[in-house]
């Protein structure tokens, strides 16, 4: 009788793989093999037209010694850090103070949902036409922008030869800060909307009875915030850090259309992958540097998501497992 | 009887046509692949290759200009449905001509060598072997606004015209010329960047000399005569393709306070006149004339040349035997479209009878023609772009006084080691 039970439940079973088979042959071809092929193509000497076509040596660890030597590399890992930090930053902190107004039950928002909405907006757009938006906006010397600032009255100057000084455009893509500042601008506007719904996903979650039973004490809006939602939030911010740092070390899109495809000006807006795809389909199509620069990134990230993880896990949490643990050893 | 006459030569005409076109057909048969990121190749298969080649099948497909490569690089890689013949833009031609993928069809050039331009074949050249052909000459020149030369040279007739820009010191001092007569409204170029593709025309060696980076002194010129436009306020400061490059070709683009700037020149080439004077300024036709300009050069076209392992050697070097090199189909393909034809004996035949209204009557072709003979095509390689690329960085940066020259000179040459291994 019982034997029967499990045939029964295992011939049932067996129609599970052929659910999850269309996934996992997506993923095998779309995912893992190329995952596989890119970390086997940084040992290789793949370079040049006939690069992926079979036509390389096992070169060994030479790709990554050139990596580590590779200054412009290194400067674009900073590049990429600068500009993610000054998005997550202020994304973090809009998105909290959005998801905290737009959940609080004291406060009593009316149309939610529709800034919900509204908030979520700019993350369906194609991110390569949001590249070319702000590169018209911020046109020299006739976008919009200019115009505007024109209107108040701001200039850039401008010296010439002569030693007169000309009231101009202002060039903003030919300024370091300014080009990493309106990627990191155009990030947080695009993502601070999924943020914001994420935290928001996160308040819910907090146990209402916490709330009411700090409403029941006399606690007050900044109060409930500070020592309840934000505290029991920790979990969902670390995921957001982690994923975010995960999405922002992987940029390319805008600091590639933004400018001149190179990372321009003085290729200090070249993400570590604008100069990876730069290395692998111009120029002289450097396969293996390109894909040793690919696991570089990855091992970057590797590190950083269990530092983060590690160092900002809840202390409280650690010490309540070690003195459980000491408890039972005591009982026994 | 003359009725009968006129119907026998006819018949005879009709005979000699047909038995001509099967002559041809016997040798070219089967069915060929054609990849194209223009049009233009398939109008000529339409028009002319299939009604007078009727054995070759042709199969067409048109890829955009930007994604072309990347469909092209991987079948020609690994042969695996790879296309028999083939488009390939000026920007990357010499990447595929240098690949060792294609086609030797030297004999096709050297057939047709005596009577045509140097540079289009110089082009698809590699180690002494030819893989492309272009049916096409791009040379560069220099065209201007009438009303202004008129204005401020006084003169407006394109001989008069060339003397005040015959070399790069004349263009600076005319273009000081002109701020000066204009009371600053004039500019004689709306970019400087407009100047990238004459100085690239004017240097003496290409960039990789021996499988070493070679800065040409031109290119230094470059970047001091763009500061130096810069500088003295003589260009209209906008980038090429800009919004503000348009204004200036309707004589609409204005500075920041509004005065309005009037750009005297745009440099540009063949297809220039046709696709970018023409569409975006027609207003404007019958004010422009055009002349050679500081230096001889050439900006884009399109080169023909076919796959290593096609199984259809035969159609496929028929094919571009014909569109590149074929004087009656080239004759009818230049009068049909304009075209300035790499074929001399064609482009000699005809340069006399154009009159070119947007040109205020000059005959652009017979000036074209003039232009190509001076271009050296042996300047182009595959690596260009990607060094072009990284050149106009550094050109910028000491243009707007970001860096030195020699500071932008050095990061330059230490992007294009790291990045090219030159």
């Amino acid at each position: 009788m019982k034997q029967k039970t499990i045939g029964n439940e295992t011939r049932v079973n067996r129609w599970g793989y052929f659910f999850v088979l269309p996934f996992v042959i997506v993923y095998f071809a779309f995912q893992f093999y190329p995952t596989i092929y890119t970390l086997a193509l940084a040992f290789t000497n793949s370079k040049g037209f006939t690069g992926l076509s079979g036509n390389y040596k096992f070169v060994g660890g030479v790709n990554f010694l050139r990596l580590v030597t590779d200054k412009y590399f290194w400067g674009a890992v900073e590049n990429t850090f600068i500009m993610w930090g000054w998005n997550f930053i202020p994304q973090l902190g809009v998105a909290l103070i959005l998801s905290i107004w737009l959940s609080d039950s004291r406060l009593k928002l009316k149309g939610r949902g529709f800034f919900r909405a509204v908030i979520y907006m700019p993350n369906l757009l194609t991110t390569a036409s949001v590249a070319l938006l702000f590169r018209s906006l911020f046109g020299y010397p006739l976008g919009p922008v200019n115009q505007f600032l024109q209107s108040l009255g701001f200039f850039a100057e401008v010296t010439r030869e002569d030693g007169s000084v000309v009231q101009e455009a202002f060039n903003f893509f030919r300024y370091v800060s300014a080009s990493r500042g309106i990627v990191a601008f155009i990030q947080w506007w695009m993502w601070y909307g999924h943020t914001v719904i994420m935290l928001m996903a996160g308040i819910t979650s907090i146990n209402e009875s916490l709330f009411e039973s700090a409403l029941v004490d006399g606690a007050n809006s900044r109060q409930t915030t500070w020592y309840i939602t934000l505290p029991l939030l920790r979990p969902m911010m670390l995921f957001i850090l982690v994923t975010s740092m995960i999405g922002g070390m992987q940029m390319l899109d805008i600091p590639f259309l933004l400018t001149d495809m190179r990372g321009g000006p003085d290729f200090r807006i070249r993400t570590t992958i604008v100069y990876m795809y730069n290395m692998a389909f111009q120029g002289v199509n450097d396969y293996a540097y390109a894909a040793a620069i690919c696991i570089g990134v990855f091992v970057i990230i590797f590190a950083l998501a269990l530092i983060i993880f590690f160092g900002m896990q809840d202390r409280s949490e650690l010490k309540r497992a070690r003195a459980a643990k000491l408890a039972g050893r005591i009982a026994k | 009887m003359k009725k009968i006459l006129i119907v026998l030569v006819a018949a005879a005409v009709l005979l000699s046509g047909c038995s001509k076109k099967e002559e041809a057909s016997k040798e070219a048969s089967g069915k060929l692949v054609v990849w194209s990121f223009t049009d233009e190749l398939k109008t000529m298969i339409d028009k002319y290759y299939t009604p007078t080649h009727p054995g070759v099948e042709i199969e067409y497909s048109l890829t955009p200009t930007d994604q072309f490569p990347n469909k092209l690089d991987p079948v020609l890689a690994s042969g695996q449905g790879a296309p028999d013949v083939f488009a390939l833009e000026a920007a990357f031609v010499r990447k595929y001509v240098e690949s060792g993928l294609l086609l030797d069809i030297t004999d096709i050039a050297d057939e047709a060598r005596s009577k045509s331009l140097a540079y289009p074949i110089e082009v698809g050249t590699f180690n002494g072997k030819v893989y492309g052909m272009s049916w096409q000459a791009c040379p560069g020149a220099m065209f201007y606004r009438r009303s202004l030369a008129k204005k401020y040279l006084g003169t407006d007739d394109p001989a008069e015209v060339q003397k005040y820009v015959a070399n790069l010191d004349k263009f600076i001092e005319t273009a000081e010329l002109l701020k000066s007569k204009s009371g600053g409204k004039c500019v004689i170029v709306s970019s400087a960047g407009d100047l990238n593709n004459v100085f690239l025309g004017a240097r003496k060696q290409p960039w990789v000399v021996g499988g070493k980076l070679n800065l040409d002194p031109a290119m230094v010129e470059y970047m001091k005569m763009s500061k130096l436009l810069k500088d003295r306020g003589l260009d209209g400061r906008v980038g090429q393709w800009s919004e503000g490059w348009f204004a200036g070709m309707k004589g609409e683009l204005k500075d920041e306070a509004g005065n309005s700037i009037e750009a005297f020149s745009y440099m540009l080439p063949t297809w220039g006149l046709h696709y970018v004077l023409k569409t975006n300024a027609p207003d404007t036709s019958g004010d422009w004339a055009m002349c050679p300009g500081p230096a001889p050069y050439r900006w884009g076209g399109t080169w023909v040349g076919a796959y290593k392992g096609t199984k259809n050697v035969t159609a496929a070097k028929d094919f571009i035997r014909y569109v590149t090199t074929d004087d009656g189909f080239l004759e009818a393909w230049a009068k049909d479209t304009g075209d300035v034809v790499s074929n001399v004996t064609v482009m000699n035949k005809i340069k006399d009878t154009y009159s070119e209204p947007f040109l205020g009557g000059q005959n652009h072709y017979a000036a074209f023609a003039e232009m190509a003979k001076s271009v050296d095509g042996k300047l182009t390689q595959g690596t260009d772009q990607a060094i072009e690329g990284l050149f106009g960085e550094a050109a910028t940066a000491y243009t707007n006084g970001e860096k030195s020259l020699d500071q932008a000179i050095d990061d330059f040459k230490s992007q294009v080691s790291a990045q090219l291994g030159l």
